[in-house]
């Protein structure tokens, strides 16, 4: 009995680090959460992606522990996070929106007073808790340790905010908008971090984000939440390939300009070229990109919910022509 | 057992480090300078004045300098310092953090300490300077100056915690508060004696620490003679450290459960709302 547990523990492909099952939340009658399921499975990547009140903040804010949720169950690293203890807050790291504390503190002098608080709860094998100048490296913030918080540019504090999430090395990192604040060159080196934590530390990583691209950029999986329920679970490319569907081609026909949507475009090029008597020329092919995608899944939830005739023709067509390729 | 214990030396180091910012901040340095030179300049002004023969003014003065002092850092400015911490999202970050409240406590209340023992401790050493020898502290006295001064720290530590829970709005403490404390200081015989008020602010001063603190410290810095102007003609010491200890007592028990119980509702949707209504009312 305990060796067949044992065994499906090593078979198993990735161990749960987070699974949510029908969570709700009501604040008084507004629902905010209707039925949540979620899994963040060790290693991974997942981005939460909604338009603004959808409910990703209240989703990690449970997550965390910080909120109590109306129902359903939730699982944090093998514990329900209203009733864990401090040794699972030591394997969990937060960047939550909007921290304007500490103004007057130097950074390096903060991230050692937040470091030490790891200390105890270093078990032995993996590496325990960043040093603050490597810390501050990873971030881009290297040099400044003598920086006053409230000398920091919007997006330096951001950056501070995912180094105190960072400081004791979590298995779980939970960010809310990250990059919020951030100009281009920050936002790429973000994104590098990521991909650095999940290559060396492996660690776990659940991301809201109203970006899509940066949704497509760093996560292995894409969560889309919309009134309160997920509507859409999957890589980018396979929420491009499934929801919406198609990638554009376009082609010029003795001079003539044409368009067609494909779900595999492929067999399509292949037949048009092999057409006789026809010169097609500036031929292109796009795939739809994840943007697209989720305005036409938010466009389509819109419609499907004023129920309007025209807009299930408009869903029927796409599926036909789906088929048809 | 290992956590608390190094939680609890983190926060210590959180407490020295905000008092050492506050050091170099000049608004704030000043705020704990003005204060001392106002200290001194009243008793200056009072040096020659004798409250009766031999007994200078200024004795009486230090025992409510001192008193006011404790209630304003331990009670008032704590209580400031928590509420608006609260609102700018400080403690929500202490409970992301392991053991992150508790070492968010003890920083406060080093942090307080080490503010009160700075402005006490220059306080009676101008004391000493201006009124000196007039003071005639004995061992015992001594004994019940610090004996005071320390179950003192506890009861309005504590209440400073209870504050910094049950206010919400920094600016309400800010303005009320300030009002509060002087209210409260003239009410607990701080600004004249109590014996001489009518018998309803008698009540009101018995039943606050204040009055307490301020007795015992009266009874160290007079001669024994001068109970005869408080109330029931005595100093009555055990009963001033039996009150003191009581609100003591109830602080201990109630400030951890009120932090955490403030601390577990913190949520980033709390703080943007009032944060909302601070940007609306400026």
């Amino acid at each position: 009995m305990s060796n067949g547990e044992l065994a499906s523990e090593h078979s198993a492909p990735a161990a749960k680090v987070v699974e949510a099952r029908g969570l709700r939340m009501r604040y008084g009658s507004r629902v905010v959460l209707d039925g949540i399921d979620l899994d963040v499975h060790r290693g991974e990547v997942v981005a939460l992606l909604g338009p603004n009140g959808a409910g990703k903040t209240t989703t990690i804010e449970i997550i965390e522990g910080f909120r109590a949720r109306t129902g359903g169950m939730v699982t944090v690293l093998g514990e329900d996070p209203m009733h864990a203890d401090e040794a699972w807050r030591a394997r969990i790291g937060v960047v939550l929106q909007s921290w304007r504390d500490h103004g007057r503190w130097p950074i390096g002098e903060l991230l050692r007073q937040f470091r030490s608080l790891y200390l105890p709860f270093v078990v032995a094998g993996p590496p325990g808790p960043y040093d603050v100048e490597e810390l501050l490296d990873m971030v881009g913030l290297a040099g400044q340790g003598n920086a006053r918080v409230r000398s920091l540019s919007g997006g330096q504090r951001r950056r501070l905010d995912v180094a105190i999430g960072l400081v004791g090395r979590p298995e779980l990192l939970v960010l809310d908008e990250p990059t919020t604040g951030f100009d281009p060159v920050a936002r790429h080196e973000f994104h590098e971090l990521i991909h650095r934590l999940t290559d060396f530390d492996h660690t776990t990583i659940l991301l809201t984000t109203h970006d899509l691209a940066e949704a497509e950029k760093v996560a292995d999986r894409i969560l889309i939440l919309d009134g309160g329920r997920i509507v859409a679970n999957g890589s980018a490319v396979e929420l491009a390939a499934t929801v919406a569907g198609a990638s554009e081609i376009t082609w010029r026909e003795n001079g003539t300009l044409h368009v067609h949507s494909a779900g595999e475009p492929e067999q399509f090029v292949r037949d048009l070229l092999r057409r006789p008597d026809v010169e097609v020329t500036d031929l292109r092919v796009r795939s739809q990109t994840l943007e697209e995608t989720y305005l036409a899944m938010v466009a389509r939830r819109e419609a499907e919910a004023a129920g309007s005739a025209s807009a299930q023709s408009a869903t029927s067509a796409r599926t036909s022509a789906k088929e048809a390729s | 057992m290992k956590a608390p214990a190094s939680a609890v030396r983190a926060g210590v180091r959180r407490g020295f480090t905000e008092f050492g910012i506050s050091l170099r901040t000049p608004s704030e340095a000043s705020y704990i300078g003005v204060g001392v030179v106002i200290v001194a300049v009243v008793l200056w002004l009072n040096r020659g004045a004798e409250l009766a023969p031999g007994v200078p003014t200024g004795a009486y003065v230090l025992a409510s300098v001192l008193t006011i002092q404790l209630v304003f850092v331990s009670g008032y400015g704590l209580g400031t310092v928590i509420v608006t911490e609260r609102e700018d999202g400080t403690l929500l970050r202490a409970r992301s953090l392991p053991t992150g409240i508790l070492a968010y406590a003890t920083g406060a209340t080093t942090r307080t300490l080490a503010e009160l023992l700075t402005t006490i401790g220059l306080t009676l050493v101008i004391a000493a300077v201006l009124l000196g020898p007039s003071l005639g502290l004995d061992w015992a006295d001594l004994a019940v100056v610090v004996g005071m001064l320390i179950v003192g720290i506890v009861a309005l530590t504590t209440i400073g915690f209870v504050i910094g829970s049950v206010f919400r709005n920094p600016r309400s403490v800010g303005g009320w508060g300030f009002l509060a404390v002087g209210a409260l200081a003239w009410f607990s015989g701080l600004i004249q004696p109590l014996a001489s008020l009518p018998w309803w602010s008698q009540a009101i001063g018995q039943a606050t620490p204040l009055y307490w603190v301020g007795l015992a410290l009266r009874s160290a810095f007079l001669p024994d003679e001068l109970a005869m102007l408080e109330i029931s003609e005595s100093w009555r010491l055990p009963l001033a450290f039996a009150v003191v200890s009581a609100w003591a007592v109830v602080g201990l028990i109630l400030a951890p459960v009120l932090i955490r119980r403030v601390a577990r509702r913190e949520t980033v949707a709390a703080i943007e709302a009032r944060r909302e209504a601070a940007l609306q009312r400026v």
